[in-house]
């Protein structure tokens, strides 16, 4: 039980590797993911690392699958994802994989250069086609094949051009040619039926055909840098029909190789996307892990005889073992002859912390780790918080057939676990659901047992022992019964002393008053929980302090807060259920207010306020006598707690008379005798930084540090039990909205219709209300519950003993990395 | 009252046997494997918090100190079907 009780036992530890090893040991520990490297350069520059040029050789591969990546998707080829981990390849490997790529890399290019000259083409065919239209010719005709009246004007020779441009841009281009050109050119436009291909984004767009006439050379340049800025590109045109023809001929048998070209070339394309698709999954996971692994090896310090790295790291001592035999693999499998040597060192460094779960603990672990890492070596609260957690919730939702659809909901993701992990990342609100499906499980179980005992299943109750209360037909006679509309019934009279065996007695369901006997249920019940709660955490704060060896603790701070929680509200938890055990219905006009009695208690206010009720003075003088012995000696505990501990320290440092014993936190455990050194080389304690605590001996701190915990303490008792009351407000919330929908919204579709029409509505009406039902009880107020049973162990119950300082494990591990990506240099 | 006793005593045997007596089977089934400390505490705090949430609404039904606020027709039909 110490695995998960507490945090592990961590050492640092020093590895010698051999530069030819050093790859292929780093590569073995990725895989065991068991130790956490500590950055030895950390005022070296990312830029200046000795294995930089490796790195960007892993990004220049990685940018290039990513390309490849989307270029398989372009083309909805479904890639293979096998699940595979195949270990990190060796340098060599990586050569042949960059050939790849650039073969790959230069076949699309190709393809897209086929592509845009193919638009041209196509473009100058058209072009020429359009400059077949009759009208068109006959102007041309008419303007420059009359070659006798240009010969004899020879002041109308004009020049042309041609081109092709987008549709939308046509109307702008007349405009700006004619400002320009001063109204002096023509202009002719048609356009093109079929779209063409954009060959960069692969888009069709519609273009257009045009021609303008001019005169003059300095038109024609003008003119020429229209066309440019509009980006419209230009074409050569025959002038006489036949040489048009020509072209057009020439053109369309270009084209159509052109076709066969690109065919081809797109096969082959094909083809070697659909052989890449298959691998693309491991090459990204063997890519990812190779950068992993240098930006590791950037962490190591070289030695002075630049044959060796020196590494350091964080391990668990338990594992010592695995990690030895890592490194031995890593230096067989690189054929090196000197073996890695690793060794423990002593260090007043802060470890950092690790708790092994197993995917169970997980959740409630990242739950509680949420809040705070906890310090190195204190009680972690996630084993506990497995079945408080869910516990807590489920008394705010109670409700079986909620409860129901979110247990059948979580069973079904931890049957399906295997296939289902491996969606877990692309969708992140799923991902969420399915990390915490443990979770969900158990509060869907604990939510159908807290909604068994409220007796409540989709706000009807089940009557499955026999009610307790029996109505008389003596006394309330159908006659009786027809006067008034409704009773009140008196227990006196009407119950028989059969306690409903399992929860609440299902009559209460069906009455008016229900809330008035819920209420005083739910919040006694909640006061009685959360001081429960409150005691374990004080409990656990024992076991903190009997681990990291202050007894000061135990008699200053662990025994005042239990007597002061006690004498408050421990004693109000014992009146609870005295006053539920000794007051029989017959006397139910004289039981006690608890509130009252408890105000009355802190005011030493006793005999002065008698409502109905009255004292029986014998019992007044017990209680009475008792209840100042407890006020009392809760008062006196806020002293103690506030000043014993500092007045105790002060005395200690001036007569000396005692050992001194250490406030500080972390002296304690890492100064432990450490185990075997695991190799023939020793070194004493390398490093002590500069994140190393001192010691305090200050008295003002300490005594300052001790008024606010009292302060934190004392009100926090009061506000925490007032705040353990959110049990008693949702769970009303929750009936009532359960309650709402059944009466607004269901029973409609069950009153009585004639019996075909009926069913239809019902039909449509039960699917409103199942809908309902889910978005709003089952995932509103399940999300609501969950936060507020969460801030209660947050707040409530880790104050009384959990400090959370601590900074996580992270072990250099190849799962985690290939999930998540690298992160990048620090 | 007999009832009222014999639900007491057969409900709070049941869970100070999940509680009580299964950890203490667990524990030499368990022996080897990691789990055995959390599945031990597991199962008493469910024993512990199911008990008390028990026990608690049973102790608060034993001696009500109000009744039911109920509509006549629905006395009536509880005179019928329930007693």
């Amino acid at each position: 039980m110490e695995s998960l009780l507490r945090s592990e036992e961590m050492t640092l530890c020093q590895m010698f590797l051999q530069s030819e090893a050093a790859y292929a040991c780093v590569s073995e520990l990725g895989e065991l993911g068991l130790v956490q490297f500590r950055d030895l350069n950390p005022d070296v520059n990312a830029f200046q690392r000795k294995f930089v040029n490796e790195i960007r050789r892993c990004e220049e591969m990685e940018r290039k699958l990513r390309f490849l990546e989307k270029e398989i998707n372009k083309d909805g080829i479904p890639m293979l994802n096998t699940g595979d981990n195949p270990d990190a390849p060796v340098p060599r490997e990586m050569i042949d994989l960059e050939a790849l790529k650039r073969n790959f890399l230069e076949l699309t290019e190709l393809k897209h250069i086929l592509r845009k000259t193919q638009t041209f083409f196509d473009e100058a065919q058209l072009h020429v086609q359009a400059s077949h239209d009759p009208s068109l010719t006959e102007e041309r005709v008419g303007l420059l094949g009359d070659e006798q009246a240009s010969r004899a004007g020879q002041h109308t020779k004009l020049g042309f051009v041609a081109g092709v441009i987008l549709r939308e841009r046509i109307p702008s281009f007349e405009v700006m040619l004619w400002r320009i050109c001063r109204g002096n050119v023509f202009l002719r436009q048609a356009e093109i039926d079929t779209p063409l291909e954009d060959p960069v984004t692969g888009d069709s767009v519609h273009k257009s055909v045009f021609i303008i006439f001019f005169q003059g050379d300095q038109l024609k340049s003008r003119i020429k840098k229209i066309c440019e800025g509009y980006r419209a590109t230009l074409y050569p045109c025959p002038e006489t029909q036949a040489e048009r023809r020509e072209m057009a001929i020439g053109v369309m048998t270009r084209i159509e190789d052109l076709n066969t070209v690109l065919s081809q070339t797109q096969d082959h394309r094909h083809r070697v996307l659909v052989a890449a698709a298959k691998n693309i999954k491991v090459w990204f996971i063997k890519v990812r892990k190779i950068k992993a692994i240098y930006h590791t090896l950037n962490m190591f310090n070289l030695d002075v005889t630049q044959k060796c790295l020196i590494a350091e790291c964080w391990c668990p001592v338990t594992d010592l073992d695995r990690i030895q035999q890592a490194l031995r693999r890593g230096t067989e499998r690189s054929g090196s002859s000197v073996p890695s040597i690793i060794n423990r060192m002593v260090t007043r460094m802060i470890p950092p912390t690790y708790n092994r779960c197993n995917k169970f603990t997980q959740g409630f672990q990242n739950i509680v780790d949420a809040y705070g890492v906890s310090r190195y070596r204190e009680v972690n609260p996630a084993p506990f918080t497995c079945i408080t957690f869910p516990f807590l919730f489920a008394v705010m939702f109670g409700d079986m057939g909620h409860g129901l659809i979110m247990f059948l909901f979580a069973l079904y993701l931890v049957v399906k676990e295997k296939q289902l992990e491996s969606k877990k990342g692309q969708n992140e609100i799923f991902g969420t659901f399915f990390g915490g499906r443990y979770i969900i499980l158990l509060m869907g179980a604990f939510s159908v047992y807290t909604g068994f005992i409220y007796n409540d299943i989709f706000s009807k109750p089940l009557n499955l022992f026999g009610t307790g209360w029996r109505i008389p037909e003596s006394k309330y006679t159908p006659s009786v019964l027809m006067q008034t509309s409704k009773f009140k019934l008196d227990p006196n009279e009407t119950f028989l002393g059969a306690t409903y065996a399992m929860g609440v007695d299902p009559i209460w369901q069906l009455s008016k008053n229900k809330i008035a006997f819920t209420n005083s249920l739910k919040m006694k019940m909640s006061v009685i929980l959360g001081v429960s709660q409150m005691f374990f955490g004080i409990a656990l704060s024992y076991l903190n302090h009997r681990h990291f060896k202050k007894p000061l603790n135990i008699i200053f701070d662990f025994i005042p807060m239990i007597i002061f929680l006690f004498c408050m509200f421990g004693y109000l938890v014992i009146l609870i259920f005295v006053k539920w055990i000794k007051y029989p219905p017959s006397q139910s006009h004289i039981a006690p207010s608890l509130l009252i009695g408890l105000i009355d208690m802190f005011l030493f206010n006793y005999g002065k306020y008698m409502p109905e009720s009255e004292h029986d003075p014998r019992k007044a003088d017990e209680k009475e006598g008792l209840q100042d012995f407890f006020v009392v000696l809760a008062v006196l505990c806020v002293p103690w707690m506030m000043l014993a501990k500092p007045l105790f320290t002060w005395y200690q440092a001036k007569y000396g008379q005692f050992k001194h014993q250490p406030l500080s936190v972390n002296s304690g455990d890492l100064l432990e005798s450490g185990d075997v050194v695991h190799n023939t080389e020793s070194n004493g304690p390398l490093h002590s930084e500069a994140g190393v605590q001192e010691e305090h001996t200050d008295l003002s701190e300490i005594f300052i540090h001790q008024i606010i915990h009292t302060i934190e303490f004392c009100l926090g008792c009061i506000s925490h039990t007032a705040s353990y009351l959110r049990l008693w407000a949702l769970s009303l919330a929750h009936a009532q909205l359960s309650e709402v929908l059944w009466e607004m919204v269901l029973r409609i579709g069950l009153r009585s219709f004639s019996s075909a029409w009926g069913s239809i509505v019902l039909f449509f009406i039960f699917q409103i209300w199942a809908g309902l039902t889910v978005m709003i009880l089952v995932l509103m107020e399940g999300l609501s519950a969950f936060l507020h049973a969460l801030r209660l162990h947050w707040v409530e119950f880790q104050s009384k003993f959990y400090e959370g300082s601590g900074h996580m494990f992270i072990p250099f591990s190849f799962s985690h990395i290939v999930d998540h990506g690298v992160e990048e240099l620090a | 009252m007999a009832e009222t006793g014999l639900s007491f005593g057969i409900l709070s045997a049941v869970w100070a046997f999940v509680g009580i007596v299964l950890p203490i089977i667990i524990h030499f089934v368990m022996a080897k494997s990691p789990n055995r400390g959390i599945v031990q505490i597991c199962l008493i705090l469910t024993a512990v918090c199911c008990y008390i949430f028990w026990i608690t609404t049973f102790i608060s039904q034993l001696n009500p100190l109000i009744g039911p606020e109920l509509p006549s027709g629905l006395i009536r039909m509880i005179q019928l079907e329930w007693n």
